[in-house]
């Protein structure tokens, strides 16, 4: 069991932990959560990579994020927790589900 | 493929007034003909605009062997496209209904905004232009919330069919109502012949105990009563409403307004209203039921307290499968103001046992025995109607001559 803490705030960067693998994984400053997934091995679909596409779409069950996306997700959509991997970037710990 | 003089041989073998020739029902030639020169080339009633209540809504379906999809773009207004990817081809929306703010398609991700632009095609040369590639449209009609598409690149003319829909169906407020039920039912038979059943009632009395409750089955030319002093009161009534009554129609539709059984107000089991809160509010929903119909496919009832959609979409020579909507008002709370079971009930029981009737039809036509029969006239109208329709429509498509002007000359 991972442990939301303080300390999932760190120098290596903001805790992402994704389910349902339950991989928990670091974001660096300037590095989307699909990119960190990537770059941890963690299984994640993607295509576009500009937030068109809606492959990488994540529901987020709990965080922050700053995400730039272009129209892969309605406005609805993102108030219901959804984001695109692929253009967001944590502002706080997440957790995020892969539907 | 069966050649097309063929065809035209088959057509002119068929004695007027009389069922097809075995063929007709069973000939996987004639089927990729029928789908070509029929469900290529016709509207179609597909649903309800209410099945597409938000922008990225969609209804995705194969006609024949063409998978579409029915869209609501971001403005709210519905369009249809070919549901295949402008790569190499791809269904791009399974089959059914679901939301998307783009679509896209699953096997290399080209993504299409509901407008069908081409947006976003990965690992393309410099000289590849999206515009060349937008989704393939399709033609779309929504009439008074009713849903009509055609494949066709040149669609026979909707005009005259909306003018006299449009009034008489307004007032039944698709727009504001929902979709309380749906189902497929498959039935092992030709789509002809599920659709000869779907047009007469020579067969109700005998094997719809339960529909003639409320629906008129008595033989009649047009599904309406024989009752004049009945029709003439039910006239009036309805005029003092504002509501046409028709009978209109054109070559490949019918519209008309009819009474129920006395004292019947909805297709019912016992002919009182299934729903609390009624989609057109008069005479306690007592308005008969508004029947609209149309070549090749499909009729609706249009009640004061819900609505029925009857569409055939064959899939096979001997496989079709009836598309089956229930609307009620938008307001109407299920469990309180109406339960599906009691909802569904006379239709269900009647769609199960017009397949069971259309499977049995098609068992003995398949066999040696079968020679086509006649139709009653006075029975039958709608179903000649139809065949003939048929048979005009499959000699315009491989170019021969019409057995009209054959008959005149």
């Amino acid at each position: 069991m991972l442990q939301q803490s303080a300390a999932a705030h760190t120098e290596a960067g903001i805790s992402v932990r994704i389910l349902p693998y339950d991989v928990e994984v670091f974001v660096r400053p300037g590095e989307t959560i699909l990119e960190a997934g990537l770059r941890c091995g963690v299984a994640l679909a993607s295509s576009c990579r500009q937030g068109v596409c809606g492959t990488c779409r994540l529901h987020k069950l709990s965080g922050e994020v700053e995400m730039h996306q272009n129209g892969g997700l309605f406005e609805d959509e993102v108030e219901d927790g959804d984001i695109l991997a692929c253009c967001s970037y944590p502002l706080t710990p997440l957790v995020l589900e892969w539907a | 493929m069966r050649r097309r003089h063929e065809l035209c041989d088959l057509l002119d073998e068929r004695r007027p007034g009389y069922s097809l020739p075995q063929p007709f029902y069973n000939d996987p030639d004639i089927y990729a003909l029928d789908i070509e020169g029929v469900f290529n080339a016709c509207w179609l009633m597909i649903g309800f605009s209410v099945e597409l209540p938000k922008p990225g809504n969609y209804l995705a379906m194969t006609i024949g062997r063409t998978p579409v999809v029915v869209i609501r773009d971001r403005a709210g207004a519905i369009r249809g496209f070919f549901n295949s990817c402008r790569h190499r081809g791809a269904q791009i929306c399974q089959d059914g209904t679901g939301r998307a703010a783009k679509l896209v398609c699953p096997y290399h991700q080209w993504t299409y905004g509901l407008d069908g632009r081409l947006l976003h095609a990965g690992a393309m040369p410099e000289n590849f232009d999206a515009n060349d590639h937008p989704l393939r449209p399709i033609h779309v009609e929504v009439v008074a919330g009713a849903i009509y598409i055609c494949l066709a690149q040149t669609p026979p003319d909707f005009a005259p069919f909306r003018r006299a829909l449009e009034p008489m169906l307004a007032p039944h407020g698709f727009e504001n109502a929902k979709l309380a039920h749906q189902y497929v039912l498959v039935e092992k038979a030709n789509w002809k012949l599920v659709m000869e059943n779907g047009r007469e009632c020579y067969h109700c009395a005998a094997n719809h105990p339960e529909l003639g409750i409320s629906f008129p089955i008595g033989i009649s030319a047009n599904m309406s009563i024989e009752d004049d002093t009945r029709m003439r009161g039910y006239c009036q009534r309805m005029a003092a409403h504002g509501l046409e009554v028709g009978p209109t129609d054109g070559s490949w539709w019918q519209i008309a307004r009819f009474p129920l059984n006395e004292g019947m107000i909805s297709m019912s089991p016992d002919g009182a209203p299934l729903v609390k809160k009624p989609m057109l509010d008069l005479d306690g929903g007592d308005t008969g039921s508004l029947r609209f119909s149309i070549e090749p496919h499909n009729f609706c009832h249009a009640l004061g307290d819900y609505a029925f959609m009857f569409s055939v979409l064959p899939v096979g020579p001997e496989e079709t499968h009836v598309v089956a909507k229930w609307l009620v008002h938008e307001d109407a709370v299920e469990g309180v103001d109406y339960d599906v079971p009691s909802l569904i009930n006379t239709w269900d029981m009647t769609n199960r046992q017009d397949r069971d009737l259309a499977e049995n039809n098609q068992r003995g036509v398949n066999g040696l025995g079968y020679l086509p029969g006649p139709y009653s006239p006075k029975a039958e109208g709608l179903v000649l109607r139809f065949i003939d329709w048929y048979c005009e429509r499959m000699r315009a498509h491989i170019g021969a001559p019409s057995a009209r002007i054959a008959e005149v000359a």
